[in-house]
Order: structure tokens, then sequence, then C-alpha cells
């Protein structure tokens, strides 16, 4: 099985092969292979090698397997020397440095070789299933319906698991006997809200009589005066007024016209009244019918005997007596139903309707197989639509309508393996790339789900069904086209709190005193902030480059109460009761872009104070693609803090460089720490500050690459030099949300694409997205053999 | 709003009035009460964080200890817990893969297994020990086994030093690659063990929707097969995962008919929802597990105090920021006084579930002399986050396997999983292994 932690996209490694490149002539190479086999085959050569590297393997450049392979083992051999992890230290022999970069150019050429001679991957996306917000959209635009507080069936679904920051890649999205039993459960109400079931032929009628109808004697408790009660339960599956009807006979000496009451579930239904005795009901009536309006679900109706109670005094006074037989209650409805009536959602299913008897499977067969197409984004055989038919059939008896025997083979669509997963069947593979084309109608789907994070709209299946979506000048048209839809807010919302890791800040819990509060209000204008950015960056065909700085954000009061933005006079941030945020201009200096948003200070904060560390962590992560390996092991940070601050006196910084004169940690956290020494002036709730403790704020830093900065607005401009790693990494981040899969080593030339074509497009973000749309593992699946090295590692 | 305190005393107010239970009613009718032995419940719960472990362990070994700071929430039920100490999870440590501790205490707790760093792709720990117990002995009740938890699962966000963040949010594990999701509502834990109150008797309608329901599961259950051969890699095991939760759902919906759920007992209600105050939160939770055990519904219960990591603020005790971060205590008193309370304040639910059992009658005894209870974390300090000497402790006397009231050390480095063979077997498991475990835990029965 392939370790994932080498397979992984490494960066880091990527962009120090750049550098050695230029450092080094390829004439100080020539020993490369002779300073590999000395150095490193002792522990990772033969059968049994350190780490499953087999560094030996490095030659074999026959299968396209293979040549991966190799390329990996080189790459993760650069990646450790460089880093220093290899040869280890109590090794020998150790190399020098000559000999080091010596090596490191040999790898280098090598690596750059096997690229050249290696035909770009695809890599393989495991099915997906539909995580809650995509089903919740499919469902949507699938019928119509849509979800609220009121109703949403969707909110009791296990939590969706993440990978790599996203909650959409297909290995973590495992399904449970939870899920599914929530999601049936989910699609029988859905599909109940959306069709209509009874009244569309006229009103039905029932019937209760003989075992169907209950006799509750009367009781004779003294003053209470309970009469015989006649009861029936009835289903009812469409809301509406229903008429109710009784047959009765008197007993001897009761009068004939005597009046009858109807309670309905124990109330009277007129005014909802509940006693808790047998003679709730409703006014008397003398013909003994009644409308009423029923809900659907399960109902106890009742009529008895109306009694009229005296007034005088408190207690009360029967003045009919004796009793009476009902026969038979009769239920007709819903009464007054008309088409034009109809929910849109169940126009959208029921597009044919059977007129007689006879054609009811036909009608059927034409509605299944319209409703089977939209759900499983692509054309249905006959076949798959005879085993739903099976459905209707076994359904469509005893009387039960059309649309009622319809709801059996719909909800077995909406629980279908089709429906659920984004299946992307297997196809004849490329022998030069070891991929195939998707369909176009896995194509559609990856655009809309990448989009919108739903089910294709009409556009992208005719052009599926018409198999022009493989041309790359109809995708980019159809991204320009998506991208405007309303519908692409799901990616501005879904991918921005993702990319920025700013989830936390819904449960953050700041130490009052530290930090201040965190109100709902605050939290929920933090956490739009950035969203609200990215998506008027793509709604404007503004450049990416403004998320690392502009002079403008989205704010309402809240934020620029935290932001203390002076003499905010805009009216229409000021006072606006519905808290929108809204785009304001920025004074020069503090704020800007997202690295200075507060929820991003505040999602890299500790309740009670910053982190230079997370904060550091982050721009390498999120900002410029270079993530830091995790802390060797068994390293403790600040545990104790007695020992290191026993008088109180130390900052945080002073205590951080004493953690950083460690040599195993050194050589990460002086790539981190300075990072986050940048944005020491917010505080953990991205308030500005001058002082901590009464200690003045040390916001300037010196890099690793020597450039030095004093305060967060010239370390943007510090960042702002390094745009094209922004833009790679920004590359990377949508990329993986758009394939669902975590990145690979080999996908760093489809990254390195894409990137480059954005920045071709003037850094524009949707050119930045429609090259992720037209890139080749977005277009491509490789087959099911994993592409890569059967086992590789880094250890 | 409706009044959720109220809900809970509803349901509290049936709880110890129940004393005859089905198994004896059904499976052991005309048995003689005395030949019949009750079968063992097997219940774990998991406290977040690691502890205050200055203040949590006893001072001395045997029955003459005094109790610790933290553990005097548990004087009123001294006699029914066993205090144990040396008690090690080794899988959880880093062993080469540095950061994730969190995510490896949660995934070992009941697996003993060593969490894979999975850095984005498909989780792997082991299969837990109340999932060995369900595959074996859950089939002898209604439900095999229940997960709950009294906290959401976190928002997705970046993975902890590559370790995904499902590994906090479940102890129990199916298969290595499986997590089982846990139940947060009550509500929806107590529709499970009894009938639906709302509805009447089961009409010709339900009968109707439940045939109608199977008839799909049997499409999907088709379907999926006809799809597994046209595919292949990891799309297969995605197939496998769903084949498994249809055939489970359709098990579900057969054992309902076949077997179907009890009506509530008279005078317990169903609880409304998810209770806002968060120590009537896990009280409900809790009582949802007495009922389980009480009715055999399950044997099997697993109850999340908590997600791991857990940014939980319990102001009333003076943690108005995340229990997670305050963890984090450097050694600072301050902190340390309040993780102490914290841990006491859970330490104190849990004495409020044991003193529930025990108030059941049940055979001879009572419902806690059957159950096999475990307690604790899976870190021992929330700064250091080791997994040495954890803050463990055991109730019950699990039909005679355990005998409480007694302070034992064992050697550091004793296996954890040790404890969960002793427990297994006590439930009739006789040849058992978990994890790293090294064979029963000694010195268990006194």
């Amino acid at each position: 099985m392939p370790t994932p932690s080498t397979r992984r996209f490494r960066p880091l490694a990527a962009r120090a092969l750049v550098c050695v490149a230029l450092a080094t002539a390829s004439a100080l190479a020539a020993d490369g292979p002779e300073l590999l086999r000395t150095l490193c085959f002792k522990c990772h050569a033969g059968e049994k090698v350190k780490g499953d590297l087999h560094l030996d393997r490095w030659t074999d450049r026959g299968s396209l397997a293979a040549k991966i392979t190799a390329r990996d083992l080189l790459a993760s051999a650069l990646g450790q020397m460089q880093r220093s992890e290899m040869p280890p230290a109590k090794a020998s022999p150790q190399p020098d440095s000559a000999q080091r970069a010596s090596l490191a150019a040999w790898l280098t050429a090598q690596i750059a070789d096997l690229d050249r001679i290696t035909p770009v991957q695809a890599g393989r996306v495991t099915m997906r299933r539909l995580n809650r917000e995509e089903f919740r959209a499919t469902i949507r635009d699938l019928i119509g319906i849509g979800f609220d507080r009121d109703f949403d069936p969707t909110r009791d679904f296990p939590a969706d698991g993440a990978g790599h920051g996203f909650d959409n890649i297909g290995n973590v999205l495992t399904t449970s006997p939870l899920l599914l039993e929530r999601a049936l459960a989910a699609v029988e109400a859905i599909l109940a809200k959306a069709v209509v079931v009874d009244g569309l032929g006229g009103p039905r009628t029932w019937t209760l009589a003989g075992k169907q109808l209950a006799f509750t004697p009367p009781t004779k408790a003294p003053g209470v005066p309970n009469p015989g009660r006649w009861s029936g339960q009835i289903e009812i599956r469409q809301e509406g007024d229903y008429r109710l009807r009784a047959s009765v006979r008197p007993d001897a000496g009761t009068p004939k016209d005597a009046p009858l009451a109807w309670s309905i579930d124990f109330q009277d239904p007129q005014t909802g009244t509940k006693r808790g005795d047998q003679a709730t009901g409703s006014a008397p009536s003398a013909s003994g019918e009644i409308t009423v309006k029923l809900a659907r679900g399960s109902h106890d109706l009742a009529v008895f005997l109306h009694r009229e109670t005296g007034k005088s005094g408190a207690t009360p006074v029967a003045v009919v007596t004796g009793d009476l037989t009902v026969d038979a209650i009769e239920i007709q409805g819903p009464l007054g139903f008309t088409p034009d009536k109809l929910p849109a959602s169940h126009r959208r299913i029921f597009i044919a309707r059977p007129t007689t008897a006879g054609d009811r499977s036909t009608a059927a067969q034409q509605v299944l197989t319209a409703f089977a197409r939209r759900a499983f984004r692509r054309p249905v055989t006959a076949d798959e639509v005879a085993r739903y038919l099976t459905l209707f059939t076994a359904a469509d008896r005893d009387g039960e309508s059309f649309e009622g025997a319809m709801l059996t083979p719909l909800a077995a669509i909406l629980v279908a393996p089709s429906f659920l997963y984004r299946i992307e069947a297997d196809r004849p593979l490329d022998a030069a790339t070891g991929a195939y084309a998707l369909d176009c109608h896995a194509l559609a789907a990856r655009l809309s789900y990448f989009l919108w994070s739903s089910m294709p709209d009409e556009e992208l299946f005719r052009l599926a069904d018409a198999g022009t979506l493989s041309d790359p000048a109809v995708i980019a048209a159809q991204v320009t086209r998506m991208l405007a839809d309303p519908k692409a807010e799901a990616l501005t919302r879904i991918f921005v709190p993702q990319w920025l890791q700013i989830g936390a800040v819904e449960t953050f819990t700041p130490d009052h005193q530290q930090a201040g509060e965190l109100g709902t209000n605050l939290r929920t204008a933090m956490m739009e902030e950035p969203v609200a950015l990215f998506a008027h960056l793509l709604r404007a065909n503004r450049s990416l480059l403004e998320l690392l700085d502009a002079d403008y954000s989205f704010i309402n009061e809240d934020l620029a109460k935290l932001y203390e933005i002076p003499g905010i006079k805009d009216p229409e941030v000021k006072g606006r009761k519905d808290r929108t945020l809204v785009k304001a201009t920025l004074p020069s200096g503090r704020r800007g872009g997202v690295l200075t948003m507060a929820a991003v200070l505040t999602a890299t904060s500790y309740p009670d104070r910053t982190s230079a560390v997370r904060r550091g962590k982050f721009v390498l992560e999120a900002i410029l693609g270079a993530a830091p390996p995790p802390p060797p092991p068994e390293v403790q940070p600040l545990i104790d803090a007695a020992k290191t601050d026993k008088a109180g006196k130390i900052s945080l910084r002073q205590r951080l460089e004493q953690h950083r004169a460690d040599a195993t940690c050194a050589s990460c956290h002086a790539r981190m720490d300075p990072l986050g020494f940048g944005f020491e002036n917010y505080n953990p709730l991205g308030k500005w500050r001058d002082k901590e403790s009464n200690l003045a704020i040390d916001a300037s830093g010196t890099l690793p690459d020597g450039r030095s900065f004093k305060g967060p607005s010239d370390l943007k401009k510090l960042l702002l030099e390094r745009k094209d790693d922004f833009t790679r990494c920004l590359s990377e981040k949508l990329l993986t949300y758009a394939l669902g899969r975590g990145l690979e080593s080999f996908d760093r030339r489809s990254v390195a694409a894409i990137a480059a074509a954005a920045k071709a497009g003037d850094h524009r973000l949707s050119a930045l997205i429609t090259a992720i749309c037209l890139s080749h593992p977005f277009r491509q699946r490789s087959g099911p053999e994993p592409a890569g090295p059967a086992a590789l590692s880094t250890r | 709003m409706p009044d959720l305190r109220l809900s809970r005393r509803t349901v509290l107010r049936g709880l110890g009035t129940l004393i005859a239970l089905p198994w004896l009613e059904s499976a052991h009718a005309g048995t003689p009460a005395a030949a019949a032995k009750p079968p063992v419940r097997l219940g774990y719960i998991y406290v977040p964080n690691g502890v205050n472990s200055w203040k949590w362990f006893l001072d001395k070994e045997g029955t003459d200890f005094t109790l610790s700071p933290t553990l005097t929430a548990l004087a009123e039920v001294r006699a029914d817990v066993l205090f144990t100490s040396g008690l090690c999870l080794d899988p959880a440590r880093g062993h080469g893969d540095g950061g994730g501790e969190h995510n490896r205490a949660t995934a070992g707790f009941l697996t003993c297994a060593h969490a894979m760093r999975n850095n984005g792709g498909e989780p792997r720990a082991g299969i837990s020990v109340d999932q060995l117990a369900a595959a074996a002995i859950g089939g002898a009740t209604r439900i095999a086994s229940l997960q709950l938890a009294c906290e959401p699962p976190r928002p997705p966000g970046m993975c902890d030093a590559g370790y995904s963040g499902v590994y906090r949010n479940s102890v129990s594990w199916r298969t290595p690659t499986s997590p089982v999701p846990n139940e947060i509502n009550p509500r929806k834990v107590f529709l499970r063990l009894f009938a639906d109150p709302a509805q009447g008797a089961a009409s010709v309608g339900q009968a109707r929707a439940v045939m109608l329901r199977r008839s799909v599961l049997d499409l999907a259950l088709a379907d999926a097969k006809r799809v597994l051969p046209t595919l292949s890699g990891s799309d297969r095991n995605k197939v496998d995962e769903y084949l498994h939760s249809v055939r489970t759902v359709e098990q579900q919906i057969q054992a309902a008919e076949s077997n179907p759920p009890p009506p509530a007992p008279a005078g317990i209600a169903a609880p409304s929802g998810v209770p806002v105050d968060v120590g009537e939160y896990l009280k409900l939770m809790m009582d949802m597990m007495v009922l389980a055990f009480q009715s055999d519904a399950t044997r099997i219960v697993s109850l999340m105090f908590a997600n791991e990591g857990s940014d939980r603020t319990m102001p009333w005790l003076g943690l108005t920021t995340s229990h997670h971060w305050t963890g984090h205590h450097e050694k600072k008193p301050d902190k340390l006084e309040i993780i102490h309370r914290v841990d006491k304040w859970y330490a104190e639910q849990f004495c409020y579930l044991v003193k529930r059992l025990r108030g059941i009658k049940e055979g001879s005894g009572t419902l806690l002399d059957h159950c096999g209870l475990m307690y604790g974390c899976a870190i021992r300090d929330g700064n250091l986050h080791d997994n040495t000497n954890l803050p463990i402790l055991v109730a019950g006397r699990a039909g005679g396997a355990i005998a409480p009231g007694r302070s034992v050390k064992w050697p550091n480095e004793t296996p954890l999983a040790n404890l969960h063979v002793s427990l297994l077997r006590a439930a009739g498991m006789p040849d058992v292994k978990v994890g790293d475990s090294t064979g029963p835990l000694s010195r268990l029965a006194g």
C-alpha cells in the first residue's frame, strides 16, 4: 500500500530544486551515482531497506510506474538531504558541503530528466459520496425543495470527514449505517413534502366500518358527561380539507335528530381545545357532517352524541341522554384541490400523468426515466428504468394513487449508489498516459460540483449529451457562465473557510481578560469577511493577489468597531440593522487582505494569547504552499512556564527564541516564527495592540533569506513579492477541492501549468478557476492501478 | 422552546421503577431466577484532554486509601469503583510519527492500535473493543451496540499534524478504516430503544411503508452489487461500505419487525432534544445508557462526554475558555486548578451513572453488579500529552470479574488493553485479543 506521507506533494522540495539548479553546474554532478551509492545504499539498497526506501531502484525507467517511482525516490532523497534529515548524523561517511551540492545537482538533473520523459499524470480520484452540502444543493436543484430551520431532514446526518483541509475528499467520505438510515429517512421526508399524492384525480373517499371502528362506552363518573365514543384511525398523506360524515342509528329513546360532535386526535377540531375527557368535541352538528383541516400523518377520528352542558354552577348538567350506534365514518378529501395548487417540486418530477388506467405504467416509465437521468447525472438505460418500474408496479395496488405508488421508486433512485456517489466508470486507457478522458457527463458533474456543489443543469446536460463538453473552448465558456450563476456562491462559501482554516472561529472561546469578547454577531461577521472578498474578486473579475493585500474590505459595524476604523461615516455600514457586510475603503496601514482579517488572526490564536508559531505556520501552509513538516517526535513546546519565566518578565517572543536555540527546532521555526511575529500587533481576536502585558510589541523580523521587515504592512509587501508562490499555493488548494483528492508528487507539473495560466490571465481569480477546469487531472482519470510507486517512505 | 429540564425529569421519574427485565421475562421464562445469570453489560465513558494528575491519583493501594482531591467526587460510590494506576496506552505514543497525540489517544482508547498518520487519506486504526463485543455478543440483543456522545463533531479544517479530525470524534471503530459515528441527540437514542410514543399501534399504512422501505433497500443492494464489478481500487471499498450500510439498515428494519422495540415504560417520556445545560445533557445521555442496559436493548454502549480536543467552556467552574487549551497548562497554577475542577466535575457526572445503575435491582443484586464500566482519558496530562499511568476508573462487578472498592497499582507500562481483555472475557469472549494486550489484567477480581 502506498504510504501517503511520501507520495504527497512536496512543494518545499520543489522550490529547493530550483535554487540548487541555479547554484550548481552540471559538471559538479558527474559523481552523483557514486555519491548516492556510498552515502545512501548502506541502508537503502537491496532486499531489506530502511523506511521502505529502495534507492537502488532509481535506474529503472521502463514502465510508467517505474518512472514515477524513480522520480519520487530521487525527490525524496533530495528533500531529506536538504532538510539535513539524511544521511543521519551518526552515520559515516558524512558528506562535505561540496559533495552535498554535487549530489543535489545530480539528483535535480535526474528529476528534470524523468519529468521530461514522463507524461503528465491525471491521478485517480476515489468515487465521491455527496457530502451533506452537496446532498442538500443537489436535492434543491433536482427537486426544487429548499431547507430551512423548520424543514431540514439532513440535520442529523453524521458529520462528513475531512482530508487535506476539505470535506469533499473521496477517500475520507465514508458511509455508515447511521448515514444511510438518515439519508433514507431524509429522502422519504423530502418526497413527502415535494409530491402531492392524493387529491389530484378529485377527492378520495375512505369508509371506516365494522372492525375499523372502536367503541368506548360512556363513563358513569358523576358530573362528567362522557358519552359513548366511536372512533377510527386514518393515515392522511395530503394536507387539506376533509369532510367527515357518520352513519348513525340512534338508540331507542335518543332523538332522531340528536346533534353529533366530532373529536380529532382528542381535540375539538374547531378550537383545538383538549380537555382530556371523552366529551371534548366540536360544536354540535345536526347533519352529523363536519369539514376539518387534516395535516399529514395518522389521525384519530371520533364521533359521539353531543351533550349540551348546563351553564348553571360548577357542575355541568347533561341535557341529552341516551346514546347511538355508529355504523360507518366516511372521509372525503382533500377537497377543492386543483392542479394550479401543485407545488413546483411536484411538477418538476411528474412530467407525465396517466389519463387512463391502462397507461399508468407508461407514465411511470416516462417520469422515472427523466428523473433517474437527472438524479444519476447521466443517461439511463431502459433496463435500469425497468428495475425501478417494478417498484412502482408493486406499490400500485389497493386503490393507491399514481403519485403515491411512485414514491417508492423515486425514493429508491435517491438512495441508489448512482445518486449518492459520483461514479466515474472506467474507460479504455490511453497507453501513453495511463489515463482516460472522462466522458462528458462525468466532466459536467466535475464542473458543477466544483463550482456549484450541486448537479449539472440542463445546459450542461445538453452539452454532455451532444458530446461537445470535451472541447476546451466550450469548457471555458461554461466556467464563465457558471461563475456568473448565483449557485456559484457555494464555491466561495465552502472553499474559502476551509482553505483559510477559520472553521475554528465558530467555537473559539477567547479568554475575556486577555482577548476581549466575541459575540455571535461579531463571530458571524468575522467568518463572512474573507468569503465576501473572494466572492467580490470572482464577481468583479479581479486579481487573486488582492487576497494578499487590498485597500478595501467587506465589513459591518461589528467589524468596523473591532478594527477601530475611525470615522466610518458610510451610512451603508453604520447602523445597518441587518449587519450585512458592505465594501468599505480601509485606512492604510493596518488592514487589507486575508492575513489581517480577524477570522484568520483568531483561528491561529490560543484563547488567551497569540501564537507566532501558528500564524507563521498558517502563512507557510495556506499562503506560500510550503508547509513545514510536523515537529520531530516527542518535542514538547512550552511545557513549563515556571522554568522559562520565573519572574514573569520574559515576553513570549523571548521564550520562543529560547526554544529556537535548539538545533532540531531551529530549521523550521526560523521559517515560521518571523512570519508570525509580523502579526503580533493583532491580539487573539485580531484587534490592534501596541503593547502586551505592558511590554511593547515587537513586530519586526528577518526571514531566512535575510530580508527584514517592520510590522505587518511591511511583511505583506515582502509576501507580495512572492506572488508566484501564492498563486501556486492557491492553485494547489483549489485543485485539491476541485478534484476531491490530495495532490501527489506527479501533480506538481499540472499545478505549475495552472499557476502559469493564471499568471498569464493577469492573476484574475476567474482565470485560475478556468485553468483548473481545463487542467489534465480535472478532465482525465488514471487507470485503476496506482500510477505511483507501490510503496515509499520518507522515514 | 420546550422545557428540556422538564423532559429529563420525566425520563428520570421512570428510572428505577422498571425492575422486570426483558431477558428474564422472555429468554429465561420458567427458569428459576437464581439459575439465570444476568448478562454482563459493557460501558465505556471517554473524557478528553487529560487531567491534572497531581490531584487525581490516590495515596496508596488497597482499601484503606484516602480519596484524592479530584476523586472525592466518587465518595458516594467508593465501594463500587476500582481506582487504577499504572495502565498505559503505548500505541497512542508517537513511535516516530511526531504530533497528533489527541488523535492517536481517541483512536487508541478502545482499539489499542496506533492510528495511522493518514495525511488526508483514508483513516486507519484498529477494531475497537465495543465493536469486537458487538460482533461476538451483540446478536443477543435488539441493538448490537450504541455509540453516544455529548458534543457535535468538530467542523472540518486542517488536520492535526497529518491526522484527520475523524480520529478525535470516535472511540468506536467497526473496522480499522471505519470509525463509527456517534449519536448525539438523546431523543434519537430513546426512539431506538423504545417505540415512538407519538405513533399509535402500527397501522396498516405503517406496515405497508415498512414493506416498501425494504423493497427500496433491496433494490439499492442489487444496484450496488451490479455496479461493483465495474469498479476497481478504492472505488470498490466505497461500494463495500455502502453494501454494509444497506445490509445493516435492512437488518435493523427486519429486527424491528420481528422484535419490535417495546413501548416505553409507564411514566418515561421521550426527551425532546439536546438540553442546553451541559450537565443535564450528560445526565440525559447516561439515562439513555441506563435505560438501554435496564431494558436489555443492548449490552454495549460507548459514551464520549466530549470529543478529544474539546473546546467546551464551563463558566460555572471558572473555565471560561477552551478546555483543550487550558489543559496546555504549562504548569501554571491557575490553569491547573481549573483543570482539576473540570476533572472533578466530570467524575461527579460519572458518579451519577454509577448510582443510577446501583439503584436498579436485577436478579439477586443490582444492575451495576452486572456492568463493567470503564471511565477515563487516553492522555494523562494535557500539557505533556503522555500516555503513561492513565487516569482510568472501573466501576461495577462485571458479574464477578471485578472486585471494586480498592485502589490497585499495576506496574507502569501495563497495557490498558489488558483491562479490555478482562472486561471482554467477563462478557463471554474467552479468546479475545486486543491491540498490544499481553493477556488479562491481574488482580482485577481481588
